[in-house]
């Protein structure tokens, strides 16, 4: 008995076995694609990645499957793509504080050597947002008034470390202004000082304004959004003397779709091309703006050079940041 | 407005979002009723069908799923002692020692009904008053007032630990310890990690729920097997619904109870679990039938469950009015609304009253479906609890393990989910109340973030002349100072008494 029943598995092994692909996939993908998210169900890196499944879905033909892997901040769905197996069956979606941040300010088991990137999915930049009952109707105004009531006002961040917190810490910073920091646990909360005016500054992206009672004041890019053609860049708010560090102030949240290191070039040239062909879909283009964000796709090539680049502009800012903190 | 409403109604009574508000409700219950899984579970499943649905169906199927998830819960804590969430706690200790007696279908009507009752009338303060309570959410949401209504809940651990207040006490301090787990909210530094990854973000409130209430218990009944004692066989055909004239004497419990759970669902970042247990602890300390509070008293059952429900409804007012969740859950709804074009804010009662109307309405749809889920619901369980205790606790154990597992896929919370099950388990054979621990856990980390805050706005300012600044958090800081006190004062009392005589 024993012995049949271990011969059927032999049997059946061998079978299993040779239904495994092909190291370097002729056709892939074969069977179902993983995204890892490493965020909880409903959130918004959630949200883009199942819509970006179900358009890749319907341009392979194969189900893709969006898991989240949540806890240590990300770190634990990030470990999760890299230790996966390179074939690209399993990939994730992923925002900027985890992959271009996070390695800065502390110990984490991957950087960005361990990723194969398969392209950008969007791009918003923040903004500084006040209320919309507030007296400053510019930037400037805001700065002078700052300049002549130190430590008078207050500005909300969601959470020490996290990305609207170092583009305000940054910003304040660089313009010599003294305002309070207060954290928050997140947007939500952060939005809800401000509208009770226990908190007068907050910055977030685009999303934001037509929900809340918050009006922008500067865009945290080079150029003027096209969406947001009254709202000037802050590039246009640096004095004319400092224009050189005004590329620091410059913030943006993003998302990436990246792949464990070492994805056979086959596969990473067929993700990429269905990646493009999903972000461009009208449909997909369409769910992004009801959630308030604009697609910024940009290939494989394109999207590690903007990730290196954000990385290497982090770890000068955080390290600046850390320092004045000791 | 009329209009509004005829157009919501038209909108929330067709067949597709009809159907899908009984699946929710159904499904919810079910879930809700398995130990260890809980609206977590429950919305985290949902999330992927929303995102096919219409926008009516989408709002039906999560406001099905959430209310009645939340009532779901308290099933499993009335026939087996395990808590789906931290607000089924209390009805655990009202409810079990009924079931125990044998009247656990008399148990699970009052649950029902309390929780439609309470969801019912949080439904009307939504309908009625919605903006004017957005706007008091808004003005009394400060770091100070949230402080003190945490202090209020921590304060709630001497009155459900009668009989042995420094066990209770030191279980609501452990909890809070736990809570330090992780970075700190202020500065976000890291503490107590040990070095791992795994405790960046500390420990994740599902492992705990499910190590304190499902597993323990679990492990208790495994000695139960082992030790001498014979468990208490409970049994439970149908459920039976209070009549009209039992409810002489809970009225007054309930529309408070409903209150607390509605005026606390509309403030961020307290949650039913803080109403639960100050509405519990307020019936203990008033009610008439406070003296059997603890041994199956219908009493706790209607103050717990109306409270819990009616923060589904409360806590709704915020998340559509301003956009800003006053519960987790709440945010994944506001996430499924945006995402279907609806944007959940400031605007939205003007441009889009109809979908705010059909939110009011599906709820109060779902809140009176309740009580149809529940016949189903409980029918099914009347087997179940049958089943030999070995088949029983196997069904326990793959819940647990599953409900910790599939909201956030984390081989690590499982792990944690043990340890904290072999702890709470040992606790409840040193004779230490679990529930303080949980209290403790969940309120701990929002009284650290909110009282950094409030040291950042209070500044170079006195004490006192910051505290003068809300009236409402120094009321919330004196009843907190008179809960902690009572139990040292009531002894000195009675004695003092007792010698003038």
């Amino acid at each position: 008995m024993i012995r049949k029943l271990f011969t059927l598995f032999a049997a059946l092994s061998v079978l299993a076995l040779s239904g495994m692909p092909a190291p370097a996939a002729q056709g892939y993908p074969e069977r179902p694609i993983t995204i890892v998210v490493p965020f909880g169900a409903g959130g918004e890196t959630d949200l883009v990645a199942r819509m970006l499944a179900d358009n890749m879905h319907t341009i392979f033909g194969q189900n893709v499957v969006v898991q989240n892997i949540v806890g240590a901040a990300g770190v634990t769905g990030m470990s999760a793509i890299t230790s996966a197996k390179p074939d690209g069956y399993t990939l994730g979606v992923v925002p900027s504080a985890p992959l271009a941040m996070h390695p800065h300010m502390r110990q984490v088991p991957y950087s960005l050597e361990s990723f194969e990137f398969i392209g950008r999915i969007l791009k918003a930049p923040y903004i500084v947002l006040v209320n919309k009952t507030s007296p400053w109707k510019t930037f400037d105004d805001m700065i002078k008034d700052m300049k002549a009531n130190p430590d008078k006002y207050f500005w909300a961040s969601s959470g020490v470390g996290s990305v609207p917190y170092i583009a305000l810490m940054n910003l304040f910073n660089e313009f010599g202004v003294k305002v309070k920091h207060v954290p928050f646990s997140g947007d939500a909360d952060a939005l809800q000082a401000m509208a009770g005016d226990r908190a007068q500054i907050y910055a977030s992206t685009a999303g934001v304004l037509g929900k809340y009672d918050v009006k922008g004041l500067a865009l945290l890019d080079a150029e003027r959004d096209p969406l947001l053609p009254d709202l000037p860049s802050i590039k246009e708010c640096v004095p004319a003397d400092k224009q050189q560090w005004a590329s620091m102030l410059y913030v943006s949240q993003w998302m990436a779709l990246i792949g464990p290191k070492g994805l056979p070039a086959d596969v990473l040239a067929k993700l990429n091309a269905a990646m493009g062909q999903a972000c461009a879909a009208p449909e997909f283009v369409a769910d992004l703006k009801k959630l308030g964000l604009v697609p910024g796709y940009q290939d494989s090539k394109a999207c590690e050079a903007f990730i290196r680049e954000e990385s290497d502009r982090n770890a000068v800012t955080i390290k600046k940041l850390m320092q004045q903190q000791q | 407005m009329i209009d509004a409403i005829i157009q919501a109604v038209q909108m929330t009574l067709t067949p597709e979002s009809l159907t899908a508000l009984v699946i929710g409700a159904l499904f919810g219950t079910i879930i809700g009723a398995l130990p260890g899984l809980g609206t977590a579970v429950a919305i985290t499943v949902c999330i992927p069908f929303t995102l096919k649905m219409g926008n009516a169906s989408a709002i039906a199927l999560l406001n099905g799923v959430y209310a009645t998830s939340i009532y779901g819960g308290s099933i499993a804590a009335v026939l087996i002692n395990t808590p789906g969430t931290p607000q089924s706690a209390c009805t655990g200790f009202e409810g079990y020692a009924m079931a125990k007696a044998g009247k656990a279908g008399e148990a699970l009507g009052w649950v029902t009904m309390a929780s439609v009752v309470g969801g019912l009338l949080s439904c009307v303060a939504l309908m009625v008053a919605a903006p004017q309570l957005a706007s008091l959410s808004v003005a009394y949401g400060g770091p100070l007032e949230i402080c003190a209504l945490i202090c209020m809940g921590l304060a709630c651990i001497t009155s459900l630990s009668e009989g042995n207040q420094l066990k209770g006490m030191l279980a609501g301090i452990g909890g809070l310890f736990l809570a330090t787990i992780g970075s700190d909210p202020l500065s976000g530094e890291l503490r107590f990690t040990f070095g791992t990854q795994d405790l960046v973000a500390g420990i994740d409130l599902m492992p705990v729920v499910v190590g304190v209430f499902p597993l323990a218990e679990l492990f208790f009944r495994v000695y139960e097997v082992h030790s001498d004692s014979t468990p208490t066989p409970i049994d439970c055909r149908r459920i039976i619904f209070p009549r009209l004239k039992h409810w002489a004497g809970h009225v007054l419990t309930l529309i408070r109870s409903s209150l607390i759970g509605i005026g606390l669902g509309i403030l961020p970042g307290t949650g039913a679990t803080a109403a639960t247990f100050i509405s519990y602890s307020t019936a203990k300390r008033v009610s008439k039938f406070k003296d059997n509070f603890g041994q199956g008293e219908p009493d706790g059952l209607v103050a717990a469950e109306s409270s819990n429900n009616a923060v589904a409804g409360g806590a709704m007012i915020p998340t559509l009015a301003l956009g800003i969740p006053g519960e987790p859950v709440m945010a994944l709804m506001l996430a499924t609304l945006t995402l279907h074009g609806i944007t959940p804010g400031v605007r939205l009662m003007l441009d889009n009253p109809e979908v705010v109307y059909s939110c009011f309405f599906s709820l109060t749809l779902a809140n009176l479906l309740i009580i149809p889920a529940a016949i189903i619901t409980v029918f099914g369980f009347g087997y179940i609890i049958r089943f030999p205790t070995a088949v029983l606790l196997g069904i326990i154990v793959l819940c647990s393990i599953l409900g910790v597992y599939l909201p956030r896929g984390n081989m690590f919370d499982i792990w944690m989910a043990l340890a904290i099950g072999v702890v709470a388990f040992g606790m409840r054979l040193g004779d230490f109340p679990v529930a303080p621990l949980l209290i403790g856990y969940v309120l701990g980390p929002q009284f650290e973030y909110r009282i950094g805050q409030a040291a950042i706005y209070k500044g170079d300012m006195s004490l006192p002349a910051y505290l003068m600044t809300s009236p409402l958090a120094m009321i919330f800081f004196a009843v907190s100072v008179f809960l902690l006190l009572s139990p040292l004062v009531r002894p000195v009392l009675g004695f003092a008494r007792s010698r003038c005589r």
